[in-house]
């Protein structure tokens, strides 16, 4: 670690000036855009018409609250919220954790770099697009239920149209899309282990798994803890864009969450 | 090092700069344009007495407008935009205006801008908007009152159509406290007619009878799936179509009106009171069990719960999977008519709702129905201009000759550019006049008292009995048996059962129609699919009331009783 040096006040402001200035106009752009929009949550407590806009509409307290909280759906809908969020958070760590892993033991580098590409290319399609090949990949006499009835003689499976398969459907679809973003952030961090490490551990009888086990997670912590938290914050969004483009009656039940459920009481 | 510092903070200041620099430059556009509006508008104060319907402005006015029709329909030739076309160079040479658009933009997203000016207070000068916006301009008093122009200024046939039925009831929603707040793009009950379309070619090789009742037309949908009726050697198709937007209220309607049932329509109960056709348990409980009996034997679609109508269905009729529509008006113009361009062994026919027992059936139908409202901002020193563009519109689009149809509303190469009017003025139930005086002309061979469109479409009906088979469609909306040949069915015998309500969108139902309505997808769905039985229809109606139909139906009642 560098020594403390007790530097001047005024040197350090000189030698920071620059910088600070160079920040100033991404932090103005931040608070107006923002934080300044923050105020707006006011507008829960009014009964709001864009027309009369915030200062022209009525407060009207708690009234929406009740409202929204004694529908009829709304317990379905926080608890659909709660659950799909969750278990994509959980599935987008655990399952690039393991891509991860996996891509690191592929000893060409070519072969490494070009699953890797095609891992990543899902995450920049917007759902809109995503939406429409899935549907017709899913649905009844699509490629996946073909697939299934004539190699497996299984019946079509109505993946978007059955209120219990829907929502595996969903994290399935949404790791696919995602996978590759944090799959590249933990290939990273493996890389970033020591390799001296690797050795000392072989010279002491380890076998690949417990390489693995040993030395390869425990390096990885740190990311994935970072990545964990960061990734806390999506715990209520369950994916409006995914649910809007791929949901039907059939499945309301289990896949309506806040933000699509929004649409039906404006 | 210093030399370095001193550009890299130069350029730092040099972007900050710029970038008020942007907003200040943004701001001056607009307080330009606006003062340039102002100062043309003062100098053109017209005296009454020299003002007419079509007296044109001198000097020149602008008057800034949107376009949120631009859908893919739309199609226009190459040497048509959407900011220089026929309408904007009638508006300039024969008015003496200058249409400028605010924004362009699809049905969808013109919504959303029409929404985001409303609430940035940024507003067009004309505007067309929706009853959910017009209800909140007037309310904000954002709205310009036309009622003096309307009675000085409107042409004839606008103020007829206003005097008509219909014409009344609209003029009824647009007025407040004596003021007119908008000039409506409305239609009447014919033109929401419910039509049944089955494949009757597959009729006719099947050796199935014609349907008088809905009892029928279901052992028709049954052999439809039973028999092969596309000759294909496989069991692939199904009776009729249903799709995940089925059930909505009017989605299925005209199968439910085959039962007496009318859901999301206002009718009178034993007691005169008004209710929603969709709590009528007795009625819609019938219709549901013999759905859910087609659903088990495969008549409908299992996966229909997704199917999509422009996709999936679209897929299904072309490739000859479905042969019965319960539909309206239009099915028969796109797409059905389409099919025999691609194989002229295609027919399809219309039939009117079939009863289930002796009593004839009605179609439900709307009294009058809301297509847009034609408005002026109510700080636009011309709000007169709303009138006379109109008038305009009325005299290149109904009083005038084929040519001239052709060329502003709608012609042969599939050009519509009546989509790029910013006031548009149709005369509803105009489709039925449509059809009874072309069906005469095909009888009679007289076209002299046809109007632009009328020739258009009677030329259309001559071409495919000639056999040009891509017209087949038009005959199917307007020729002899079509869809709009029911609308005499419906009006001679009485059949039309009327939406009681025409008022404007009560507080709940702004709050709740489209939950309750959401309800009655997922209760109907379930029941349909045996996932619930037909019985648990009463807790549906009672949630229905619960969860907000009894407000709802309080205030229709409120209403019903203001005006009687």
């Amino acid at each position: 670690m560098a020594l403390h040096v007790k530097t001047h006040n005024n040197d350090v402001l000189k030698r920071q000036i620059v910088l600070h200035l160079m920040l100033i106009p991404a932090v103005i752009i931040v608070a107006i855009y923002s934080y300044g929009p923050l105020f707006g949550v006011v507008i829960a407590f009014q009964k709001y018409i864009p027309a009369k806009g915030i200062i022209g509409s009525e407060w009207v307290g708690l009234e929406n609250f009740v409202q929204m909280f004694t529908m009829r759906d709304s317990v379905q809908i926080i608890w659909n919220t709660f659950y799909i969020s969750i278990l994509k958070v959980i599935a987008n760590l655990l399952f690039p954790i393991i891509l991860a892993l996996l891509l690191h033991e592929i000893p060409k580098q070519f072969f490494r770099r070009t699953v890797q590409t095609i891992l990543y290319v899902p995450y920049f399609l917007s759902w809109v697009i995503l939406g429409g090949v899935i549907k017709s990949f899913l649905a009844p006499d699509g490629f996946v239920n073909r697939f299934l009835l004539g190699l497996l003689g299984i019946e079509p499976i109505l993946f978007l149209g059955d209120k219990n398969i829907f929502v595996p459907t969903l994290i399935v679809t949404d790791l696919w899309q995602n996978a590759g973003f944090n799959t590249i952030v933990f290939l990273a961090a493996i890389t970033n282990v020591n390799p001296e490490l690797y050795e000392a551990a072989t010279v002491d009888g380890a076998n690949r798994w417990k390489l693995v086990w040993n030395v390869t997670i425990p390096g990885m912590l740190p990311i994935i803890i970072l990545v964990a938290t960061l990734s806390l914050g999506n715990i209520m969004n369950a994916g409006f864009d995914q649910i809007f483009n791929l949901y039907s009656p059939p499945v309301y039940e289990t896949g309506d969450i806040i933000d699509t459920y929004a649409g039906w009481v404006y | 090092m210093n030399i370095k510092k001193l550009i890299a903070l130069f350029i730092v200041v040099i972007m900050c700069t710029g970038i008020l620099f942007a907003c200040s430059n943004a701001n001056q556009k607009n307080k330009a344009n606006e003062k340039e509006t102002q100062s043309t508008g003062n100098e053109n104060v017209l005296s009454p007495k020299e003002d007419g319907p079509l007296v044109p402005y001198d000097p020149e006015i602008t008057v800034t407008s949107h376009l949120s029709s631009l859908d893919p329909t739309i199609k226009f030739t190459e040497t048509e935009t959407p900011e220089d076309n026929v309408w904007t160079r009638a508006y300039k040479n024969d008015l003496g205006i200058k249409v400028e658009y605010l924004w362009t933009a699809n049905s969808e997203q013109g919504t959303e801008k029409m929404n985001l000016a409303i609430a940035s207070n940024n507003l067009p000068d004309i505007m067309r908007v929706n009853r959910m916006q017009f209800e909140q301009l007037v309310q904000a008093g954002k709205l310009a009152d036309i009622k003096d122009a309307y009675e000085k200024l409107a042409g004839s046939f606008i103020k007829e159509t206003m005097s008509r039925p219909g014409g009344e009831e609209a003029m009824k929603v647009v007025s407040r406290d004596g003021k007119m707040y908008a000039l409506p793009y409305f239609l009447n009950c014919t033109d929401d007619t419910k039509n049944i379309w089955i494949r009757y070619d597959w009729l006719k090789k099947l050796n199935l009878p014609e349907p008088k009742t809905l009892d029928d037309v279901i052992e028709i949908a049954r052999a439809f799936t039973t028999k092969d009726p596309d000759g294909n050697g496989q069991n692939d198709t199904y009776g009729f179509v249903m799709h995940k937007d089925s059930l909505t209220y009017s989605g299925l309607a005209t199968f439910f009106n085959c039962y007496h049932a009318y859901p999301g329509i206002w009718i009178k109960d034993d007691q005169g009171k008004l209710i929603n056709g969709v709590t009528v348990s007795e009625r819609m409980k019938p219709a549901l069990q013999k759905l859910n009996e087609l659903y088990k034997e495969g008549v409908i679609n299992k996966a229909f719960g997704s199917l999509d109508w422009s996709s999936n269905i679209l897929e299904d009729l072309m490739n000859n999977k479905v042969g019965i529509v319960f539909g309206g008006l239009w099915e028969g113009w796109w797409p059905l008519g389409e099919m025999k361009v691609a194989d002229p062994n295609v027919e399809w026919k219309s039939y009117p709702v079939l009863s289930i027992d002796d009593k004839p059936a009605k179609a439900q139908s709307m009294r009058v129905l809301f297509n847009g409202f034609n408005v002026v901002r109510s700080d636009f020193e011309h709000p007169e201009v709303l009138i006379k563009m109109a008038n305009l519109c009325v005299k290149y689009m109904w009083e005038s000759d084929a040519e001239t149809f052709a060329k502003y509303g709608y012609d042969s190469a599939g050009n519509n550019p009546w989509l790029l009017c910013p006031v548009y003025f149709e005369a509803p139930g105009k489709n039925h006049t449509l059809y009874l005086k072309t069906v005469k002309a095909l009888d009679t061979g007289d076209t002299s008292d046809l109007n632009g469109e009328e020739q258009l479409i009677y030329g259309w009906m001559k071409d495919y009995l000639n056999g040009d088979m891509s017209r087949y469609g038009i005959y199917l909306s307007y020729g002899h048996d079509s869809s709009c040949a029911k609308m005499e069915h419906y009006l001679n015998n009485d059949l039309y059962m009327l939406d009681e309500f025409y008022g404007n969108p009560t507080e709940s139902m702004l709050e709740k129609n489209t939950i309750l309505e959401k309800l009655f997808q997922e209760y109907g769905y379930k029941i349909i699919i045996g996932e619930l039985p037909v019985d648990s229809y009463d807790e549906f109606v009672e949630e229905w009331y619960k969860q907000g139909g009894e407000d709802i139906t309080n205030e229709v009642n409120e209403w019903y009783n203001s005006i009687n």
